[in-house]
């Protein structure tokens, strides 16, 4: 295992060099998620409209908020949330959806996850049409704060690669881990103010402070609704990153040249 | 001769490096253990009746995960111009071998060098999307092996020349038949010429006229000083493709020289 860890690093930088393949990979993949349907990849913004319009209006109604409020604060952060949870589960099978084309082309393994990630990119930017007719509708204006976004997503993205390669190792190895995780996000959604206010429960709540995706996603909604993220968010984000890309990495790498047994 | 067990560490390997007319693919003593996942009362049921069966060439480690043992210690030296068949009953070992030649496995123990660029099908319609038309696969494929913009379109021309489709070209790949999938998949394959071309047993689902088409753009891919390996079970493939052939028995190599030869021994072996 030893002499797979250079291997393995150098497969991560031969992907990340073809990165347009990987973005190439990105595109027909969801293209090919919606083969023969009428409305295509729009099915997405449908599903995550009827989600917002549903669910802004339960919460209005159950916390007495605006209307137009919630569904902002919702269409801004449902998409960041789905990002979030779509790395973590479809991550577990980067891999493992690879299968048939690792023994057909000789391209490099990383490029899967790379590509997964860059997928979800793609579908986080189609869901944020949401948040551009939610503020129409309700003629609410981001202020010139809505520019932070872009290194927020930058250093979540970052993350987000390190958990494609380290999850779509573990994945591939046990198949236990996608359901796992599965349930795992479905209760992460409670859990973190995703459709509530981190003010209801105050930031020293353990469910807000322990919890890994609150620092993520309020780093990326929070210049969509015009407010700088505390520079506490911006530090334990960078650092979480960090981790996740570092640890990923290494399972990619120490694992890389044994994982293809796995599929 | 058996391999050592546990698998060791990895040994060194040498990623494939493209030398312009200098190919070559060298193995000393490479074995290679795979792992076989399964449910564990699975496992159990069948892994003492597979032991003996397989004489030893599925085993378990210290933490009871079962191993199989495809490749044991195999020793092989192929040179420029060398058109080399793989033969050998069921479970020989020839696939895992191929694979470990087009980068897909990994020496658990041994010296594995290539030298050149490797261009392998080890599975018809590998990676192709059963959805996607003949010509959306070829655009596909072709970006994703990298070439640009006036490339493929050059390839995709001679694809469809090639592999005769006709109208199919234009149909999603799920309505061709077993054939016509080979065509298409032996065309990109061989898409644009490599140093080293791997097949596994695939050419055999063409008709009389396409392997005789296959077998002379072999050719015409291996007069440019390069190196073939394919797996098959056919003599007539065999003898008409092929300038050595190696018979691969048990994860080991029985025999290795001239085509009719081998085919020869194989024929009048033992069965195991």
């Amino acid at each position: 295992m030893a002499l797979s860890i250079p291997f393995g690093v150098m497969d991560f930088f031969r992907g990340v060099k073809q990165i347009n393949i990987a973005w190439y990979l990105a595109f027909t993949d969801i293209g090919s998620r919606y083969h023969r349907t009428a409305l295509g990849p729009l099915w997405v913004v449908v599903a995550q409209g009827v989600w917002v319009l549903g669910l802004g209006y339960v919460q209005s109604q159950v916390f007495h908020v605006d209307f137009s409020k919630m569904t902002i604060y919702l269409a801004a952060g449902l998409p960041v949330w789905v990002f979030l949870t779509a790395n973590v589960t479809d991550g577990a099978a980067a891999l493992l959806r690879a299968k048939g084309m690792v023994t057909s082309f000789p391209l490099p393994l990383s490029l899967y996850p790379i590509g997964k990630m860059l997928e979800q990119m793609i579908l986080l930017f189609h869901q944020m049409i949401i948040f551009v007719v939610a503020c129409l509708l309700y003629r609410f204006v981001p202020n010139w704060r809505i520019i932070e976004f872009i290194p927020a997503l930058l250093i979540v993205s970052v993350g987000m690669l390190g958990l494609n390669l380290g999850l779509g190792v573990l994945g591939a190895r046990f198949r236990d881990v996608r359901p796992a995780l599965a349930s795992l996000m479905t209760l992460g959604f409670v859990v973190t103010p995703v459709f509530w206010f981190t003010e209801s429960v105050g930031r020293h709540s353990l469910i807000v402070k322990y919890n890994p995706f609150y620092y993520m996603l309020e780093l990326m909604r929070a210049p969509l609704m015009g407010v700088t993220p505390p520079l506490e968010i911006w530090v334990t984000s960078s650092l979480l990153s960090a981790v996740f890309l570092v640890s990923g990495l290494w399972a990619f790498a120490s694992t890389r040249k044994t994982v293809v047994s796995w599929l | 001769m058996t391999a050592p067990f546990p698998p060791p560490k990895h040994a060194s390997v040498a990623s494939p490096v493209s030398l312009n007319g200098h190919a070559s693919i060298e193995l000393l003593h490479a074995s290679v253990w795979l792992p076989v996942f399964a449910q564990a009362q699975q496992i159990s049921l069948f892994a003492g009746l597979a032991k003996t069966l397989s004489m030893g060439r599925i085993a378990r480690n210290g933490g009871g995960a079962l191993y199989v043992n495809p490749l044991n210690g195999v020793s092989l030296s192929i040179n420029e111009g060398e058109r080399v068949g793989l033969v050998g009953r069921n479970g020989a070992g020839k696939t895992t071998l191929l694979k470990l030649l087009a980068g897909v496995h990994h020496a658990s123990s041994g010296r594995v060098q290539i030298n050149g660029s490797v261009a392998s099908l080890l599975e018809i319609g590998g990676g192709m999307d059963l959805e996607r038309t003949g010509l959306q696969n070829i655009e596909y494929v072709t970006r994703l092996l990298g070439f640009d913009k006036r490339e493929r379109a050059r390839i995709r021309d001679e694809i469809v020349e090639f592999a005769e489709l006709g109208q199919f070209i234009a149909l999603p790949v799920r309505t061709y038949s077993a054939g016509m999938m080979t065509r298409l998949s032996f065309g990109l394959a061989t898409a644009r010429p490599k140093d080293i071309l791997v097949l596994d047993e695939v050419i055999g689902a063409g008709d009389a006229f396409f392997i005789e088409k296959a077998g002379d753009r072999i050719r015409s891919l291996v007069q440019q000083a390069r190196i073939m390996v394919l797996a098959t079970h056919s003599a007539d493939i065999l003898v008409n493709f092929c300038n050595r052939a190696v018979w691969v028995d048990q994860g080991v190599i029985r025999a290795d020289g001239d085509p009719a030869e081998v085919w020869h021994l194989y024929m009048n072996s033992e069965p195991a």
